[in-house]
């Protein structure tokens, strides 16, 4: 086992981290982005809330590489291969929570919000999101996990990320560069797990005192 | 041709079901494998988390070996199973061209979801509950097997349910260390760049997941 594989590869181990990053980072992004204002509208338009949660369920039981390998065969190589399937995944997680929390809002709160003048949209963004943001950080939280250690099966099209380590090192016969790969992508859902709690509690300093 | 058609096309061409690489043999070693994995990690995780959750129940807390358990198993879930799989067939010499590191990574990816869900559904039971079945005389066990698994069952068979969901679906990179399964389609398909064998296979893994999803919601169904 030759440890000092790692030392002079700094400058891969460091590349292949940062297109992890990346794409994680964009995958969810775009499924937080999208499921906040989906879960906001399936909470007031009654309509929405049983064809969204119904397609949800059937989308989350779709298998992220099945459509990995689906988008490339039919459109080719490209970020969007592993971006957006994950992106789905986090969506579908989190527009659930998004409906969940905001169904779990105290009438009580609700009540008092109207009573002090707020209006629905602004009563929606102001007072229901925050009351029910404890749960949607808890999705987000999940989706974050498994969209990380996903990205690695990206190495298998060539995306790109960790998993290009698996490969590299499964070819070449080399362990440390395939531990290097379980390590840093455990290391970067532990980080992505950490900013996600800190962004929480500095935007949500009433989440502190519980 | 467009691909869409050509990949509609090779599933239902009855010649490619065929033979000892069809997809017909790939569902079924696809099948068995998801099978023989989920009931490895169902063998670990089960007990386990029903212990633990039975202590907790009764004593309020999981003790240190049953917190390290429940550590350990929630942190396992973000290790990269592909990464897993490789770094087993390097370990373990023999191990190539078997089904055993697909499984044993899978293993890993399986159990967390069925530990935790243990866990919570037995010691979540109402504690009045299960003191009013030890002031009828139930023995421990008893108490165990008559009272707190029935009312956790369902929270069980949604642990195992998302298991086998993730099973299902992380199974295909078995192709990738050699092995069939629906995921020989999408690696063979790529490699060739038979682009409609690929797409064909991944909507094979699709239908296997919906399936495997329905199952289950139908078995709560009859259960509840």
């Amino acid at each position: 086992v030759k440890w000092s594989w790692l030392g002079d590869n700094t400058d891969k181990l460091m590349r292949y981290g940062t297109e992890h990053v990346r794409l994680a980072a964009m995958a969810l992004v775009i499924g937080a982005v999208v499921s906040i204002p989906l879960g906001a509208a399936c909470h007031r338009q009654r309509w929405l809330y049983a064809p969204v949660l119904s397609i949800a369920a059937v989308l989350y039981a779709v298998p992220s590489l099945a459509l990995v390998f689906l988008l490339l065969s039919w459109f080719g190589l490209s970020n969007w291969v592993v971006v957006l399937p994950l992106a789905t995944y986090t969506l579908v997680i989190v527009v659930r929570n998004v409906v969940d929390g905001l169904g779990a809002v105290d009438h009580s709160l609700v009540d008092a919000a109207v009573a002090l003048g707020y209006r629905s949209q602004s009563r929606l963004w102001r007072v229901e999101m925050p009351a029910a943001s404890a749960t949607v950080v808890a999705g987000l939280r999940i989706a974050s996990l498994s969209t990380v250690s996903l990205v690695t099966i990206g190495g298998l099209v060539g995306s790109g990320g960790l998993g290009q380590l698996f490969i590299e090192g499964s070819q070449i016969d080399n362990p440390v560069e395939v531990v290097a790969g379980i390590v840093l992508t455990a290391a970067v859902a532990l980080a992505f797990d950490v900013i996600i709690v800190m962004a929480y509690r500095v935007l949500a300093p009433w989440s502190r005192t519980r | 041709m467009s691909l869409f058609s050509d990949t509609v096309d090779y599933i239902v061409t009855a010649a490619n079901w065929r033979g000892r690489s069809g997809i017909g043999q790939r569902l079924i070693e696809h099948v068995q494998y998801s099978v023989l994995t989920v009931a490895i990690a169902a063998a670990i995780a089960l007990p386990i988390g029903v212990a633990i959750g039975h202590r907790v129940g009764r004593r309020g807390n999981a003790g240190w070996l049953g917190r390290l358990a429940v550590v350990s198993s929630s942190s396992a879930r973000a290790l990269p199973t592909f990464g897993l799989m490789v770094l087993v067939i390097q370990q373990w010499p023999g191990s190539v061209l078997s089904v055993w590191p697909v499984v044993v990574a899978l293993v890993v990816l399986a159990v967390p979801p069925m530990l935790a869900n243990a866990v919570v559904g037995i010691s979540e039971v109402s504690p009045g509950v299960r003191d009013a079945a030890r002031g009828m005389g139930l023995t421990e066990r008893q108490v165990l097997t008559n009272v707190e698994l029935p009312l956790a069952a369902s929270l069980l068979l949604s642990g195992v349910r998302s298991s086998t969901l993730q099973v299902v679906a992380t199974l295909p990179i078995a192709a990738y260390s050699g092995q069939g399964t629906l995921g020989r389609l999408l690696i063979d398909g790529l490699a060739t760049r038979n682009f409609a064998v690929a797409a064909a296979g991944s909507v094979m893994i699709v239908a296997v997941a919906l399936a495997c999803e329905l199952s289950f919601v139908l078995v709560g169904r009859v259960r509840t």
